[in-house]
């Protein structure tokens, strides 16, 4: 992690324990797989001998005794491989049925990161339990030690797939490139970005309530806001104009505050998705230009071309569904079916269940009898 | 138009009567004359022993007796296991020349002698050699070859390899028909397979075009075969790094199979030489060990509170493992989240470790 700021808040949220080399025998002499007792380590996990497998059982026993216990949360393990008959960057993950809560969540880290960089491929990611890789660090970590996001991220012995499906081989700063991928599809899944802008907006807030505070019982508050900086004379003086409607209900804030500092969120957000990213810059965005001269613009820009819509909040579509009047309409244009309906002279002929049902849908009862009425 | 007539019309049997394909007269159908042979009483011999020549210790298992691990000596390695038809690159027969042989160490003492120095890792120290090491040579310490290195009288247009390196990977170079070269993989220490990994350099006494065979790959399918070339390290342009070379590539089975206990498969190319310096040739990009201890001293010298160093264990062989622990060390460590990250647990993937490399920067 260099010094950019992911780098520092990651490290300010994160601890990594990273261990480069688990199996130094084998890379000294230049094995391809083994070490020195002539086994896979990586199928050695489930019972690691600690004389034959020095460091599967110094890493388990690392986990074990120094991290899960200090740790509230272990996040992730990552186990980085190489792989020698696809290309670009995938991962592993264990299996979760598909109406499991975790499949989704399982899925998540590896979508993030895929999404980071273009070397990852998401399409190649699988999520399963293999009865070969049973007694693979992965999965035994994973049943094991009962941590979610087990992953081995595998790296094509060759290249990436670009969008043209070329490919291109891999150098040494691609994969430098891709691993700085990693940490950042990591940032985004702890939701550090929102935890930034959080902390950038409690100073703010603390004056908000101080200010309401003084307000209340200024008897209670002796301490005043300072005066000196800009912002705690506008909130002064703003909230001396809204001092009249007083509904510090949620947040303990005004609702016009409320309105502003909501603004200031938005537009801090806005500001930092604007930053130019630390170490690659972002290409220029390029629209598909239509020759103006072409005869299927006009087909397109008319009225076939897809208009965006303006987007209804969910706050905004609740009236309209309970919406009296909508239902009415709704009621007279079935009118027919209603006309054969018995009519109903009590509610003693209502028997007790529809009765209830009667009662939880108030609305459509009336509904029912306002009808009734115009037909007589 | 009769039926018949549109039969022959259309060139068609008529196969749906079952008169035609059954025959009339089963006395016609020749049957194999059938002999009975009687069983001749055998002689039978004492049972073989199942297990020749070795002790099987199985038994003694069973009951509860456990093998003695030799603790704090080197790990012996044996490369033996997979023989190769050696005969068929003899010396004594030409064209076929051997020009190399590589190094197989016979215990992890020898291979840590050759390969630490001050400037890429320190020799691993080990207890006092147990007396089973001591005395008599064992058998398979016993190098049959007749040479270890380049050929002692090589020609004068012979390449020159070499892979005497950490992380160096051939076995043996043959000088075949056709000015050739057949190279072999050295298979993983005490295994009998995972030919995979080759990394060796060549160095040509003129400018020359040359074809590889690298002939005992072990997977059967590769991304050789999707466009994958071998990587290549020129000396003359060593700012370059490695690159993709090789023309005329192809990955099949291997011209060994006749003579050999199992099935390979072999990968052909030809690369030009234009100089007559080193060139190195690998699998992949390679991320030794002395890398990732300069990697790791070059973290822990300067005065950042950000990385602890730490060391996990030491390997079968000695060597240190380390472990690297990277945070903001002047925040708690309870509330944070904690990721941990592995590589190298297969030592041929090395792309694992450039991408541990940025998380350590």
């Amino acid at each position: 992690m260099s010094e950019d700021r992911q780098a520092s808040a990651l490290r300010d949220h994160v601890v990594f324990y990273i261990v480069p080399m688990l199996n130094p025998d084998g890379v000294v002499i230049g094995n391809y797989r083994t070490g020195f007792a002539g086994v896979d380590l990586n199928r050695q996990f489930q019972q690691p001998n600690p004389i034959l497998h020095p460091t599967v059982a110094a890493l388990k026993a690392l986990l074990t005794t120094r991290i899960l216990p200090v740790h509230n949360n272990v996040t992730a393990y990552l186990d980085l491989h190489a792989h020698s008959q696809q290309k670009c960057i995938f991962m592993y993950g264990p299996h979760y049925p598909l109406h499991a809560e975790k499949y989704a969540k399982l899925r998540l880290l590896p979508k993030l990161i895929c999404a980071k960089t273009p070397y990852f491929r998401w399409a190649s990611c699988r999520f399963r339990n293999e009865r070969s890789k049973q007694k693979a660090a992965r999965l035994v970590v994973w049943k094991q030690l009962k941590l979610m996001n087990t992953f081995t991220i595998e790296a094509s012995f060759y290249g990436y797939l670009t969008k043209d499906r070329d490919t291109v081989p891999f150098t040494e700063a691609t994969l430098l490139e891709a691993g700085e991928g990693i940490c950042r599809g990591l940032w985004d899944y702890l939701h550090l970005g929102d935890l930034e802008v959080a902390a950038k907006c409690t100073p703010k807030r603390k004056l908000y309530k101080v200010r309401m505070d003084s307000q209340q019982s200024p008897s209670l508050s002796p301490v005043k806001p300072c005066t000196d900086s800009p912002i705690a004379n506008e909130s002064t003086v703003e909230g001396q104009s809204d001092s009249s409607d007083g509904d510090s209900s949620t947040d303990d804030l005004l609702p016009a505050d409320q309105h502003r500092l909501h603004a200031h969120i938005v537009a801090v957000t806005k500001a930092y998705n604007a930053l130019p990213s630390p170490t690659r810059p972002k290409p220029p965005r390029v629209r598909p230009t239509v020759d103006p001269k072409s005869s299927l613009q006009p087909f397109f820009s008319g009225a076939f071309a897809r208009k965006s819509r303006p987007k209804t909040k969910g706050k905004a579509l609740i009236p309209t569904l309970y919406d009296p009047s909508l239902c009415l309409q709704r009621r007279d244009h079935r009118s027919v079916s209603l006309k054969e309906q018995p009519i109903r002279t009590s509610m003693r002929d209502v028997s007790p269940r529809k009765a209830r049902d009667a009662s939880a849908r108030p609305k459509l009862h009336r509904q029912r009898s306002v009808n009734i009425d115009t037909r007589h | 138009m009769s039926a018949e007539q549109e039969d022959s019309d259309s060139g068609f049997e008529d196969h749906s009567d079952p008169h035609l394909q059954r025959p009339h007269d089963l006395s016609l159908v020749s049957l194999p004359a059938y002999e009975v042979q009687e069983t001749p009483k055998v002689q039978r011999e004492p049972a073989v022993p199942l297990i020749g020549f070795v002790h099987s210790l199985l038994p003694d298992m069973i009951f509860g007796w456990q093998p003695k691990l030799i603790q704090g000596g080197p790990i012996p390695l044996l490369f033996t296991a997979s023989t190769y038809p050696v005969s068929l690159h003899s010396t004594t027969r030409l064209p076929n020349r051997v020009l190399y042989h590589g190094f197989r160490p016979h215990n992890s003492l020898i291979l840590h002698l050759a390969y630490s120095t001050v400037e890429t890792y320190p020799l691993p120290t080990y207890a006092a050699v147990p007396a089973q090491y001591r005395g008599k040579q064992a058998e398979w310490e016993v190098d049959k070859r007749p040479f270890v290195g380049n050929s002692p009288d090589p020609q004068s247009d012979d390449l020159e390899f070499d892979a005497f390196f950490e992380g160096g990977n051939l076995d043996m170079a043959v000088r075949a028909e056709n000015d050739d070269y057949d190279l072999y993989m050295r298979s993983d220490a005490n295994t009998r397979g995972h030919n995979q990994w080759f990394h060796f350099a060549v160095s040509a006494p003129k400018p020359c075009e040359v074809r590889f065979n690298i002939l005992n790959f072990t997977k059967p399918t590769s991304l050789y075969s999707q466009g994958m070339r071998p990587l290549v390290l020129d000396t003359e342009h060593e700012a370059q790094g490695w690159k993709p070379a090789g023309l005329l590539l192809r990955y099949h089975t291997s011209k060994l199979n006749p003579y050999a206990d199992r099935c390979y498969y072999s990968l052909s190319f030809t690369y030009h030489f234009k100089h007559t310096r080193k060139v190195y040739f690998a699998y992949a990009i390679p991320y030794t060990y002395t890398r990732l201890r300069h990697l790791v001293t070059s973290l822990s010298l300067g005065t950042d509170l950000r990385y602890k160093r730490d060391t996990l264990c030491r390997s079968l062989s000695g060597l240190e493992v380390p472990l690297l622990t990277i945070t903001n060390f002047s925040l708690a460590v309870s509330n944070k989240h904690a990721i941990v990250v592995t590589a190298r647990v297969h030592p041929g993937e090395t792309y694992g470790s450039f991408m541990m490399e940025v998380g350590s920067m």
